[in-house]
């Protein structure tokens, strides 16, 4: 098996360079070498989103991508935020202050079991991203959250939770939704 | 190293099973190695100030990704294990109609060999074979034919990931690695299991004694031939059971031909089919297992909802095979899981991991993707019903029920024999009927096994009644909510197995709400309106009503309540914590009787209950009522001593011992260090409030007494300061007579031991050797008849939807759902909540979307996911425009009732008539996908 040299910055961590088999993919890299797990396997063919993670793009933007059916190599020089790395954390890495949509999520009782709960996190934060520069007008927010998590699949809470958490977020930041007028 | 001592404190000693001593660790997040420091999952603020907690116990954990599920754990994460996680990969036949001939090892990559290859051979040098629930040949040995679509045939074992990946990459949907040769014939077996549930009222009705009926009478079995069912035929009405009963079975069926030819009863009879449903829960099945030779210890780091039951099992599978002497202990570490919806519980999945860690040279991690899991998680048995509904077309009452049912089993024993007969003894959904013959076969197949997936066989049948009413109401021409009204049971009624429902019912109330929404008055005019605007759509509105019963007839809960000097409250309980938010709920229960929730809930125990000395004998479900009395004499002895974990049982039977844990360590515990400390001889509790975790006096002249200096008190008295409870219910609890401080007491449960004083184990932990057992002066336990009676607890639901349907592609879209539920008294009302809206979706999924088709096209090849298998989404749901009712509950007494399942129900025979109400047509079986109803409404393209 061939090997590939990787590096990374995942969580502000810089990682690498690490020698890895050439077919690893993003989530197997996280879960094996980095023993990152807060990524979850749910398809593991790109279809239910548990496994997204946040990646930024080059002009300080961000996206979410399947971890489960990219190549580690699709990430090398790129930051990398995964589940773990969005609340604030002191130096002994305890929680400080969680990113407002976790806080909103628990507040909601989004998530039962969990699963799919770092999935709905990071397409949420990516979502919140662009809003900041793209604002909805309120009547389109309802469906600028269900296109963004559409294709999200949660079993235990059939997704009312988290797509309500999600519109209190956005209502509550400001300049997410472009004022009247 | 740190590693496994049995003198280790942190290391709790449950129970010797076989000659193997089981210890329980810590959970697996206070000692994980993974850097992630315990504080982080610790909650505070969890409680927050409202009459809800402001979230769940677990959420910091799951919304941070903190390492708590068993798929999560690798070798470096666990103390004292090796570094180098091995792996283990399953070769699994996609086909069965040919001899297993073999394997063709050269399909493995050269850099990527296993140091292990394990089959049938293998397993048997070491005597090694699986606990005789599960069936036999684990590995299908060579010469065989496949039994099922996935059997397994080796297990590969690697050091290292890379090559674990490679292999599997080169092997799991590779056709020549497993060799096939001859054709043989399907394996068949006997049906798993026959079931009938024949009843004739008597002359004094619903509440009156029965001509017949199985709770009276008793049950019989059929004899197979031909792998077929043969009931017995000889009928004589002053017979034995089975005599009586073919007797009154015949009456019922020849009476139903006779009604219907006079012209008096409408028949409704049609054949009801259901699919096999992938219960998809989101974390796919795992296994960590490391056998430390040196220690002779077993580790075993897992996903399942039935530890307990694994870790007795598993004992005797290790102490019967050769490998007896090599494992004196089991370290249990008890982890969460990612979703269950009963796809792991009981499942054979841990004895595959057991066995990749018995041959591994390190730890072993066995975990299934997805394709994997399909290919043999337990699913959902498909139905099969031939059904005949009979009212009488003048009062439009329900006269009589006919049903023949067969449940597909798959081709591993599992729970397929008690799914069908729930699922015969819920066909009566919320209704009455004065006679009923219904015959239920759990059938053994080629298929993927089914087991106790949600639902547990109501959802099937519950389904297929509601769908006959629409369809009676239609025909009959009676509003559907006022045929239900005419014939739903009553408080006190029978049910068709002649047993009375041990909950008040609660159905005419939910009926008559939902008559009134403005969704159901006023639903021709909104269809009106609707298709007028929408030109291309069709548009319906449905109704149904399900109840679901919950319990197994053999629960048997445990719970441990304690406090620290410093008032520290610390609850144990064998559930473990599947999502439902069991231990938030748990925790919660303590509030209103000492005060504060709890601190810790420890979940998944399995150590403490030593303390309680209990055993057991025979099946709670066949023993005989002499065997029963006879050992009740014996104030140790109970029917069940450990239950498994399932979603509609902790919110009932669970809670049952912890409230009486923590009535007792009050009783004689606080009670007594609150008057000592207020100077009073008597206090009366019910005078007692607590209030900001303080108990106050209406006495402004007492000072409230906060929780910890009660603590204190108690502690420093030698009073009570920890309980633990064990309960049996058999569709009623058992009580039992126990002298406390000189005091005679009876309470609902059969198992008692007490602490006095005791410091508690880390993070409060039961430590059982603190404990001294209570032994009880009688006990009465529900008779063993009530066996017959299948189930007597419920919970109701119902559901009202409008659909949309799109003409041309058949999709169908919610425009508005109102759901309705009685869940008694909500203990966490948000986790309520949460399970109306997910059991929507699950239920949405059954009835429109999700689909396996059987055999060799079927899950077992190996070939599905989720690209093939649709789940509902959220643009499924109607996910803006849910809204949900929970009825209030009557009194602040009423005990909360288990309804993880019912949610999931009646949403299906909504949605069914519903499309029934917007196009003309009607669909018996499920799923009703768009491409069906595209065919049906546009057969010419």
């Amino acid at each position: 098996m061939g090997k590939i040299s990787v590096t990374m910055v995942v969580n502000g961590d810089k990682v690498g360079p690490m020698e890895v088999s050439e077919y690893t993919s993003m989530l197997d890299f996280l879960h094996e070498y980095l023993n990152l797990t807060g990524t979850k396997l749910g398809c593991g063919i790109g279809v239910c989103r548990a496994c997204e993670v946040v990646v930024e793009r080059d002009d300080g933007s961000l996206e979410v991508v399947r971890s489960c059916i990219n190549n580690v190599g699709r990430f090398i020089d790129k930051k990398v935020t995964t589940v773990e790395g969005h609340a604030r954390r002191n130096a002994d890495g305890e929680i400080e202050q969680l990113a407002p949509i976790q806080q909103a999520f628990l507040e909601h009782f989004s998530f039962q079991c969990g699963w799919c709960t770092p999935g709905f996190v990071n397409a949420a934060m990516v979502l919140i991203d662009r809003l900041k520069r793209e604002p909805v007008a309120a009547e389109d927010l309802e469906a600028t959250i269900s296109e963004a998590l559409q294709h999200h699949i949660c079993r235990c809470t059939g997704y009312v939770r988290y797509f309500r958490a999600v519109k209190d977020v956005i209502e509550s930041t400001p300049g997410l939704v472009k004022s009247e007028g | 190293m740190e590693g496994f001592r049995p003198d280790r404190r942190q290391f709790i000693k449950l129970c010797t099973v076989a000659g193997i001593t089981v210890f329980a660790a810590p959970a697996l997040w206070q000692l994980s190695r993974a850097g992630q420091k315990a504080a982080d999952v610790k909650m505070p603020g969890w409680r927050g100030e409202g009459p809800d907690p402001a979230f769940r116990t677990d959420g910091l954990a799951k919304v941070t990704g903190h390492k708590i599920y068993g798929r999560d754990y690798r070798a470096r994460d666990m103390p004292g294990w090796p570094q180098n996680q091995h792996y283990a990969l399953v070769l699994r036949c996609n086909r069965v109609e040919r001899q297993f001939t073999g394997f063709d090892w050269s399909q493995i990559p050269a850099d990527a060999q296993p140091y292990e290859k394990i089959t049938a051979e293998s397993l048997a040098e070491k005597g090694l074979k699986l606990p005789p629930f599960y069936g036999d040949d684990m590995l299908l040995p060579q010469g065989g034919s496949p039994h099922y679509y996935g059997h397994a045939a080796a297990m590969l074992l690697f050091d290292d990931f890379d090559k674990y990946a490679t292999a599997k990459q080169a092997l799991q949907f590779n056709e020549q690695v497993i060799r096939f040769g001859d054709e043989t014939p399907p394996v068949r077996r006997d049906p798993y299991a026959a079931w009938r549930i024949i009843r004739v009222e008597g002359e004094g009705g619903p509440t009156g004694e029965d001509r017949y009926s199985p709770l009276q009478d008793g049950i019989f079995f059929p004899q197979y031939r031909n792998r077929q069912v043969e009931w017995p035929t000889e009928a004589n009405q002053a017979g034995n059971v089975s005599e009586r009963g073919i007797y009154y079975a015949n009456q019922i069926r020849s009476e139903v031909e006779r009604q219907a030819a006079v012209g008096n009863w409408h028949l409704v009879r049609g054949d009801y089919r259901t699919q096999i449903v992938e219960p998809m829960m989101m974390e796919p099945e795992a296994a960590n297992v490391w056998l430390d030779g040196d220690r002779k210890t077993l580790h075993l780091v897992l996903t399942t909802q039935s530890p307990q039951d694994f870790h007795e099992k598993a004992a005797h599978l290790i102490s019967q095979s050769e490998l007896a002497d090599r494992i004196e202990n089991f370290v249990v570490h008890s982890a969460f899981i990612g979703g269950g919806f009963g796809g792991k519980d009981h499942t054979i999945f841990p004895y595959y991991g057991l066995m990749a860690g018995l041959f591994g040279r390190g730890p072993v991690r066995l975990a299934n993707n997805r394709f994997e899991q399909f290919q043999t998680g337990l699913k959902r048995h498909p139905f099969h019903m031939k059904n005949t509904l009979a009212v009488d077309k003048q009062t439009g009452k329900f006269q009589a029920l006919v049903s023949e049912m067969q449940a597909d089993g798959g081709g591993r024993a599992n729970f397929s024999a008690s799914v069908a007969m729930v699922g015969a003894s819920a066909i009566q959904s919320i209704y009455y009927f004065p006679r009923n013959d219904i015959a239920s076969t759990a059938n053994q197949s080629m298929n993927v096994d089914s087991g106790s997936m949600r639902g547990y066989g109501t959802l099937q049948t519950m389904n297929a009644m509601e769908m006959m009413v629409n369809q009676a109401a239609h025909e009959l021409g009676i509003d559907p909510i006022e045929l239900r009204l005419r014939n739903a049971s009553e408080t006190g009624w029978r049910n068709t197995q002649g047993a009375v429902p041990q909950v008040r019912v609660r159905y005419r109330e939910m009926l008559e709400r939902a008559g009134q929404h403005p969704m159901w008055k006023e639903r021709a005019h909104r269809k009106q309106m609707f298709e007028e605007r929408n030109p291309n759509y069709f548009f319906g509105t449905g109704f149904a009503i399900a109840t679901k019963d919950f319990g197994t007839g053999s629960a048997a809960p445990s719970a441990a309540v304690q406090i620290d000097e410093n008032g520290r409250l610390s609850l144990s309980i064998g559930f473990i914590e599947m999502g439902t938010g069991t231990q938030t709920s748990q925790a919660m229960l303590l509030e209103p009787l000492l005060g504060r929730p709890a601190d810790e809930c420890h979940l998944a125990v399995v150590d403490a209950w030593q303390a309680l000395q209990q055993f057991q004998t025979e099946s709670p479900y066949t023993m005989s009522q002499e065997h029963q009395d006879k050992m009740s004499t014996n104030p140790l002895w109970t029917p069940v001593v450990a239950m498994a974990s399932s979603a509609s049982m902790s919110a009932y039977f669970q809670s049952h011992p912890v409230v009486i844990a923590a009535q007792i360590l009050f009783k004689h515990g606080l009670l007594p260090a609150a008057r000592s400390l207020w100077q009073r001889d008597a206090l009366d509790p019910a005078e007692l409030v607590w209030r900001d975790g303080a108990l106050h006096l209406p006495d402004p002249e007492m000072p409230p007494l906060p929780l910890a200096k009660l603590a204190a008190e108690a502690h420093r008295a030698g009073q009570v300061t920890g309980v633990m409870t064990h309960g049996f219910n058999r569709w009623a609890w058992s009580d039992a007579d126990f002298e406390l401080d000189g005091e005679k007491s009876t309470w609902e449960i059969d198992g008692l031991a007490l602490r006095r004083g005791g410091q508690g184990g880390p993070g409060g932990r039961v430590v059982a050797g603190e404990y001294e057992v209570q032994k009880r002066s009688a006990v009465r336990y529900p008779k063993t008849a009530l066996n017959n009676a299948m189930v007597t607890y419920y919970a109701p639901c119902a559901a009202l939807v409008e659909v949309a349907v799109n003409r041309g592609t058949g999709a169908v879209e919610i425009q508005g759902l109102q759901n309705y539920l009685d869940c008694g008294r909500p203990i966490v009302r948000a986790l309520v909540e949460g399970q109306i809206e997910g059991g929507i979706a699950m239920g949405v999924g059954h009835a429109l979307y999700e689909y396996l088709p059987p055999l060799g096209e079927g899950a077992g090849n190996g070939t599905w996911n989720l690209n093939r298998y649709q789940v509902a989404l959220a643009k499924d749901v109607a996910v803006w425009k849910q809204q949900h009712e929970i009825l209030p509950p009557e009194s602040d007494n009423d005990p909360p009732k288990g309804i993880a399942e019912v949610c999931a129900v009646p949403i299906v025979a909504a949605l069914s008539e519903a499309i029934f109400q917007a196009t003309g047509r009607r669909f018996n079986d499920t799923p009703v996908t768009p491409e069906i109803l595209r065919r049906a409404l546009n057969p010419e393209v």
